[in-house]
């Protein structure tokens, strides 16, 4: 198969370092204490955040800061074969460890001792890099939720393809056997709070495929602030605080 | 009943869609359609799946596999409105059979239906499943509904039902011939022109409308802190004309049966309105 | 970049599951012309001073790639739409009209229509695919045309399609057939007319690819030839809606035609030099049967014991004249049927396009039977040769802990059959003799017996005892008296007519005196035919000696007769070829056949019996085995002898002594006595170049059939005398016959997937050392 034509553009006519199309909605959810669907192409995942508060069962109490507690499931209907997925499979309850993983080390968790924060992500769509998507949905709903963050983490993966590194795959470029780079980086501090690879890659070429994830990163955690600070102007004016711009 | 909101092809992957609002619950409905092996007790009919999930956003109660069992009560009476004869046993069920108030403390759940009149050509309510049928005995067309629910804030039967009729009404299944090759072996042939795809017809899909007994009221659509208060519900499916296809009971402290039908009649006045209101919008030109 | 100007498009391309695919469009894809003022110079492909732009339909990307593919025909636009339908329709024409795109000489611009914003189209709904994407060619022809000076460069909507080209007019734009084209507006290059695919004037998709597929037939040669041509080409796609091979029918029905002696059971023997030749033995028709063709051959590899129905008479074919060109290359025309002589020739020579030709004298159609062989087809395969067991094992360098490479070879533990297990007592059916010393027999007698080996010797360690002086143990007295008994008896058997023979397989230098005479027994059998020996009967008559194959003991005469006084090596190679020609003996069970086939030619001893001590099996699994396990020991070794003849003769070219062992058209066999390597030799160099480059120059090879000769360029003509067993060239300046001396230059050349081989050319025996020459 094809991945890249020889005129340089991706089966579904992006260019090699291009993105596919973001949208951000937040606070859709009106029991939770903070909620985001986070869209990517075809990908679309709703977080939901309750919290922070006070820990439920008291053996996982932690003195010197807040528990994160992350859910991760997939709707029957997410993926282009419906696929009845039990919750607590494999996968899910492995999704659910990196994300909490990697919320753990964005929330300024030392602020809040002996409190929970539960993070509920639920994947309604699936093409190609809910992983992300998830993470950036989780942040996106924790930003509502006011939950202090060091950074506005964002994640993204990059793949290498036909001899080109390719940003953010997509589900035909996921099965097309490549490596598939998923990185979650927090921009300003320029640390990474993961890094995840299936198949190999020569060094030289991980390189190239790491900074073109990480430059995602840093694109999506942009779109992400602009949708954030769109939404809290908009929260504002309707609480009366400003007026409207 | 709160205000509805509704919207029609939220999830591209599936064969059709609808996403629901009333109050603050908030529920998907997704349709997948796949070719599929009919079941071997009914060879020339389709096959259907309902399930129900709650999603751990609507709340963290919903965490692990604590939705499940709840989920499932409300797929099995969704599932017995839309098609009559796989749940059922029997067509020709006669009148409900109220749940027994016995057990008290309990919860109890009982199903029954009631054919209005069931008649020749095909079932008298619900989907007619024999259209899904590709090659008697050989192929079908699996229907799977699945319920995503966000939002829990009371009324989820309803929501549920509802937006399945809107998302059946979103279905597109592709046509599809078959063709006999040389060696005698059935193959489908996908006729892929847009056009091509048909609809399901939905006009004897009933409506589920759950009625909660309050003190001594029928309550229709409670948001959550209301349903705490009530002690037994009935979730009534009533088709357009009215006629009741199919109850199930629920609740703490079972159905009085004084109440049964005062029940009966409440869903009965409300659902066919609900219905012809749902359909309107669906096929007003402004969407 | 264009993130926020792209929408989302979702194709339902509904398989039975829905699948949905984003798609971007874009609005920095450019027209590739310098004459479009807002075309990013960067893409600038297409000429500025063509007279014409052509944006070509999909039928025309798949039928008229050679018309595209011509020097004249240049500044081509190729939209996306085209290049995914190539691509899902036919995947060689795919690959033939991207090379065309990538080569900067064609101007041709891939045009990404499907994903710039203005020329992606929607289907309606009700609209077929086909016709969504000729409207889709519609669309992106006007965009041309608004962006390009329609007076100084028109674009031509390029279809063969009546119906797109009559919506494409009535949209004002320019649309022409390929034919219409070609007379309007290139005058200047009347060739492009003969590339243009023989079609009919409305061929839609459909239409035209019947008409490809059927043109072996009929007169649309030209197209079928140019797809032949390339082996890639028009023929597969052909090849993929016609079945090539008839089925195999089911074992009962063999089995019943076996009975009905309508088939013809026997193990498929594949030629050495030709792996679409092959003989079947069998008994009945008396005479091996000629397998001729891939077509016949009918999927059966060598070894498989296969059914044969034998042909009428009438299509019987005599062996390829010819050294197939090239191993791997598609015979062309495979896909026709092999009716009647003159057909099956023609298939020959449009399968080696080189310019060797039968002279018309010797051809064989002319004198009935001369040369022709009973000639079958396989219809089905009974028992395949599955090498499960591989007789060799990996014959790749392989690293080994010392830290370099090595070579492994496994050797398999068959070459020990029979397994004796010394010292262990064991059930067996024995024959006791009482000899005296003279060998001969006193008293036979046939029992069950329990017998305990007593030692396991290969051919070797015995000799080694028996030649050890020093060595006085029961064991080895007892096989010096052996060894003594033998020589009597084989002294005997020769004096009765027993074939000294000679093999060349055998690399080391075979003495006859240690070879045990069972050893000798065991390559040879005879089921002796006369028509067998007709190779050698042919070669040893125009060498000018006579080989009486009446018996074995005048053949044995006339065997030492043949000497030639300038080359001492004549007798032996002669008695190699003879050897050739005796089919390999059989183990049977005694059951398994009529006494009267029991017979073994070459040891002259009308049974010839091999002892496996202990019954192991039911005597006929016995002996199947042992065929197997011989005959894998057998490859075993071959392919070591080929694996170490490679290392050998790797990274050093020698010039060596060799003979003629076999003349063809195009070249021969020759054989090396110092290396016992024989193998094809060429006349005419093999032209690689000509091989890989017929894409290219397509049009040469059209004409094919018996006329090819014209197209010779300087290579030269050589002309097979069949009866004199000579290949003379057509100037007479050069002249091989069987047994000649000749030298060749031996050299290990890779091939395809580094898969060495060797390879022979003829050199002149004037480069040969004194210290090579043979005999």
């Amino acid at each position: 198969m094809e991945f890249v034509s020889p005129e340089g553009l991706r089966l579904d006519g992006r260019r090699p370092r291009e993105l596919r199309r973001i949208n951000c909605q937040l606070d859709v959810l009106s029991n939770a204490d903070g909620s985001a669907i986070f869209e990517m192409g075809n990908t679309k995942v709703l977080a939901a955040v309750f919290g922070p508060h006070a820990v439920t069962r008291r053996s996982e109490l932690r003195e010197e800061g807040a528990l994160v507690v992350c859910e991760y499931s997939m709707a029957a209907f997410s993926t282009g074969e419906r696929r009845r997925r039990g919750k607590g499979d494999r996968r899910s309850t492995e999704l659910s460890m990196v994300i909490r993983n990697t919320l753990e080390q964005a929330v300024i968790t030392e602020l809040l001792p002996r409190s929970q924060i539960d993070v509920y992500v639920q994947v309604l769509q699936a093409d190609g890099g809910t992983r992300c998507a998830a993470i950036n949905a989780a942040v996106l709903a924790l930003a509502a939720a006011g939950v202090p963050l060091r950074d506005l983490v964002a994640g993204c993966a990059a793949g290498y393809l036909d001899g080109t590194a390719l940003l953010d795959l997509n589900y035909t470029e996921d099965s097309g056997g490549g490596p598939d780079l998923c990185v979650a980086l927090a921009p300003r501090l320029d640390s990474l709070y993961l890094v995840q690879m299936d198949n190999r890659l020569p060094v030289d070429t991980f390189q190239a495929v790491m900074e073109l994830a990480r430059e995602g990163c840093r694109t999506i955690s942009g779109v992400m602030r602009a949708a954030l600070l769109e939404h809290t102007q908009r929260l504002a004016v309707a609480r009366g605080i400003t007026a409207a711009v | 009943m709160r205000p509805i909101e509704l919207e029609l092809g939220v999830i591209a992957q599936a064969a059709g869609s609808a996403r629901l609002h009333i109050g603050a619950t908030d529920v998907i409905v997704g349709v997948k359609v796949e070719v599929a092996s009919p079941s071997p007790f009914a060879p020339t009919q389709g096959r259907l799946g309902v399930t129900v999930e709650f999603s751990p956003c609507a709340s963290p109660v919903y965490q692990g596999r604590f939705g499940e069992t709840y989920g499932e009560q409300i797929a099995a009476a969704i599932e017995a409105s839309l098609a009559p004869s796989t749940r059922a046993g029997g067509a020709a069920a006669a009148a409900a059979a109220p749940a027994n108030g016995g057990a008290a403390g309990a919860s109890t759940s009982a199903t029954a239906t009631a054919a209005p009149t069931p008649s020749a050509s095909g079932p008298s309510w619900g989907l007619d499943l024999g259209k899904l049928c590709i090659s008697a005995g050989k192929t079908a067309w699996a229907l799977y509904v699945d319920a995503l629910v966000l939002n829990d804030d009371g009324n989820v039967v309803g929501a549920v039902s509802a937006a399945t009729l809107a998302a059946l009404v979103d279905t597109r299944i592709p046509k599809v011939e078959v063709t006999t090759d040389a060696a005698g072996e059935e193959e489908i042939e996908l006729d892929d022109s847009p056009g091509a795809a048909w609809r399901l017809d939905v006009s004897r899909v009933p409506l589920v409308v759950t009625v909660a007994q309050v003190g001594s009221q029928c309550v229709v659509d409670l948001a959550a802190p209301e349903e705490r208060c009530s002690s037994s519900a009935l979730h009534v499916a009533v088709n357009r004309a009215g006629q009741v296809c199919g109850a199930t009971s629920s609740g703490r402290a079972g159905v009085e049966a004084s109440m049964l039908l005062a029940m009966t009649e409440t869903a009965q006045r409300l659902a066919p309105g609900l219905w012809e209101q749902i359909m309107r919008f669906l096929q007003s030109p402004a969407r | 970049m264009h993130l926020n100007n792209s929408f989302i498009k979702k194709t339902k391309k509904g398989k039975v599951v829905k699948v949905v695919k984003e798609r971007y469009l874009r609005d920095d894809i450019w027209s590739g012309s310098p004459l479009d003022p807002e075309a990013d110079p960067s893409s600038h492909k297409l000429s500025a001073a063509a007279p014409h732009y052509l944006l070509i339909d999909t039928n025309v990307a798949l039928h008229q790639l050679d018309f595209l593919e011509h020097s004249a025909v240049t500044d081509v636009i190729v939209c996306t739409t085209v290049l995914e339908e190539v691509q899902h329709k036919n995947l060689s024409a795919y690959q033939r009209l991207r090379a065309a795109c990538a080569n900067p000489a064609k101007r041709f611009y891939v045009f990404a229509n499907e994903h710039h914003r203005d020329t992606h189209v929607t289907a309606h709904e009700g609209e077929s695919p086909n016709d969504r994407n000729d409207r889709a060619l519609r669309v992106a022809t006007k965009w041309y045309c608004d962006r390009i000076p329609q007076d100084k460069c028109p674009v031509i909507l390029l279809t063969n399609d009546v119906a797109n080209r009559a919506a494409a007019v009535a949209e004002g734009l320019v649309a022409l057939g390929v034919m219409a084209y070609c007379r309007a507006h290139r005058q200047d290059a009347k060739e492009l007319q003969d590339l243009v695919a023989a079609a009919t004037g409305d061929d839609d998709n459909d239409a035209h690819r019947g008409g490809g597929g059927g043109g072996a037939g009929g007169s649309g040669g030209a197209a079928a030839d140019d797809g032949d041509a390339d082996g890639q080409g028009g023929g597969g796609r052909a090849a993929k809606r016609k079945k090539l091979y008839s089925e195999h029918l089911p074992y009962s029905e063999l089995q019943a035609g076996i009975k009905a002696n309508k088939f013809y059971q026997g193990t498929l023997r594949v030629s050495r030099f030709n792996p679409f030749e092959g003989w079947v033995a069998s008994e009945h028709v008396g005479e091996d049967i000629l397998i001729s063709g891939r077509v016949d051959m009918n999927r059966a590899l060598d070894g498989d014991v296969v059914a044969v129905e034998l042909l009428p008479e009438a299509q019987w074919r005599a062996p390829n004249a010819k050294l197939p060109t090239a191993v791997g290359k598609a015979p062309a025309g495979e896909g026709g049927e092999a009716g009647g002589e003159g057909e099956g020739e023609e298939e020959e020579h449009q399968e080696v396009p080189e310019v060797f030709q039968v002279a018309p004298g010797e051809h064989f159609n002319d004198s009935a039977g001369n040369g022709k062989r009973p000639t079958g087809r396989v219809v089905g395969v009974i028992k395949r040769n599955w090498r499960t067991r591989g007789y060799c094992g990996s014959l790749k360098p392989q690293k080994v802990r010392s830290g370099g490479a090595a070579n492994v070879l496994f050797v398999p533990v068959e070459r020990r059959y029979p397994m004796i297990r010394c010292e262990v007592e064991r059930l067996a059916f024995s024959v006791l003799w009482e000899v005296d010393e003279q060998a001969n027999i006193l008293n036979t007698h046939f029992t069950k017996s329990v017998i305990k080996s007593r030692a396991s010797l290969t051919y070797q360690e015995a000799q080694s005892r028996i030649d050890d002086p020093s060595m006085t143990d029961e064991l080895t007295v007892s096989l010096r008296t052996m060894n003594q008994l033998a020589k009597i008896m084989r002294a005997r058997r020769a004096a009765a007519g027993a074939l000294q023979l000679a093999s060349p397989e055998v690399k080391f230098k075979i003495d006859t005196e240690t070879h045990n005479p069972l050893d000798v027994g065991m390559y040879q059998t005879g089921v002796a035919i006369e028509t067998r020996f007709e190779p050698i009967l042919k070669a040893a008559a125009a060498a000018g000696f006579a080989l009486d194959v009446a018996s074995s003991k005048a053949l044995a005469a006339s065997l030492d007769g043949a000497v030639r006084g300038d080359d001492p090596y004549f007798n032996k190679l002669v008695r190699i070829m003879t050897t050739r020609c005796m089919t390999q003996a059989q183990y049977f069970g005694s059951g398994d056949c009529a006494p009267s086939e029991y017979h073994h030619y070459g040891l002259a001893a009308p049974l010839y019996t091999h002892f496996t001590s202990p019954i192991r099996e039911a005597l006929h699994n016995c002996s199947d085995n042992l065929n197997k396990r011989h005959r894998n020991a057998q490859m075993a070794g071959r392919g070591s002898v080929e694996l170490h003849t490679l290392i050998f003769f790797k990274d050093r070219t020698t010039v060596a002594d060799a003979r003629v062992t076999k003349v063809k058209a195009n070249g021969l066999v020759v054989f090396v006595p110092k290396y016992g390597i024989e193998g094809p030799v060429y006349l005419a160099p093999k032209d690689k170049n000509n091989a890989a480059s017929s894409g290219a120059a397509g049009s040469g090879s059209g004409s094919g059939g018996g006329s090819g000769s014209g197209s010779g360029s300087g290579s030269r003509q050589f002309l097979l005398d069949e009866e004199a067993q000579t290949v003379t060239a057509a100037d007479g300046s050069v002249r091989y016959a069987v047994f000649d001396k000749c030298a060749v230059r031996i050299a290990v050349e890779e091939g395809v997937a580094h898969r060495r081989s060797l390879v022979l050319t003829l050199v002149d025996r004037s480069e040969l050392p004194d210290s090579e020459r043979v005999g």
